[in-house]
């Protein structure tokens, strides 16, 4: 189907509707009227002319409801009697409507809660570069933390890894001249950035780090 | 009227794209070129004509103009647009191989089956 008859096809269903229903008669009736002559010229008088004609041709309404359907666009306008329909059926039913839109309500928010933490958690990878490759050393029996002198052994033996940076998170008073409040922070040790390829946001590193 | 034969489903497009490959006509000259090429063998419900045209045009495969008749009326005339052509020519040769075929199936002689 060529997309330009389809949207011509499209506007005089919708934007000409009168003159396209108008010019449709027109044929219909010009069909009739010039077989009706046709007959007319082989013997048979006017009126019985007229009759073989609308004979011959056949149920004019349903004929011009069948071009009307030819039109494109015809599943519009039956999508659109179908969504009045079922909205007269729901609002009917109000009993039903209210459970079917609570299930759905219920159905579709614990859907986007789920997918929310997952998304977050799992799917999403760390904003690092390579965050494939970054991996987590925990000791088994000291609540996963190690001391800074094992980190210091591990840093200096380790053959595995590019780099082996130390974290640990930490509270603090922090007093910015409106009285103090507790802050979560997180000490690192002084390659942290370097191993995970970051930069800080605000401001360059110094150099003791 | 002489025996006449019912249209197959389907064929009645092609016929309507055979007869405008002729020259533009309006609806009421299709139905008397089909009758002209087929010598009036084919019974078409007359009617049945215009949802098939509206159909055909919106296909894009034949475009329609309003212009002037043979008898000075205001009318509508239908020509074939290329895509028209080029369709007309794919089911004439499609048509021609199912003829065929099954003109031979029905040929067969119970010695060659």
């Amino acid at each position: 189907m060529s997309a330009l008859g389809y949207f011509r096809s499209l506007a005089d269903r919708f934007l000409r509707r009168g003159q396209t229903e108008q010019e449709m008669e027109e044929e219909l009736r010009m069909h009739l009227e010039q077989r009706a002559n046709d007959l007319e010229r082989s013997g048979l008088d006017r009126r019985e002319a007229e009759r073989r004609a609308r004979l011959e041709f056949g149920g004019y309404d349903r004929f011009k409801e069948e071009c009307r359907e030819s039109f494109a666009g015809n599943f519009l306008e039956t999508m659109l009697q179908d969504l009045r329909y079922s909205l007269r059926l729901l609002r009917k039913s109000p009993g039903f409507t209210l459970v079917a839109i609570g299930t759905l309500t219920l159905g579709i928010g614990a859907n986007a809660v789920v997918f929310g933490v997952l998304n977050g958690l799992i799917l999403r990878p760390l904003s690092v570069p390579e965050p494939q490759s970054l991996y987590m050393i925990e000791r088994e029996k000291a609540n996963g933390s190690a001391s800074y002198p094992d980190y210091i052994d591990l840093r200096d033996r380790n053959r595995s890894f590019d780099g082996l940076a130390a974290f640990n998170f930490d509270q603090a008073g922090l007093d910015l001249g409106t009285g103090s409040s507790r802050v979560w922070l997180c000490d690192v040790s002084g390659n942290y950035f370097d191993v995970l390829r970051i930069q800080p946001a605000l401001t360059a590193l110094p150099t003791w780090c | 009227m002489p025996d006449q034969a019912q249209l197959l489903p389907g064929t009645l497009d092609l016929l309507i794209l055979k007869a405008v490959s002729l020259g533009p006509l309006h609806g009421y000259g299709i139905l008397l070129r089909i009758g002209q090429i087929s010598g009036q063998a084919l019974l078409i419900e007359q009617g049945a004509l215009y949802p098939a045209l509206f159909r055909l045009v919106r296909q894009g495969l034949l475009k329609a103009n309003w212009g002037v008749s043979e008898n000075n009326r205001r009318a509508k005339f239908y020509e074939l647009t290329a895509a028209g052509r080029k369709r007309l020519r794919e089911e004439t040769e499609g048509w021609n191989r199912l003829a065929a075929a099954i003109g031979s199936a029905l040929a067969a002689a119970p010695e060659e089956s």
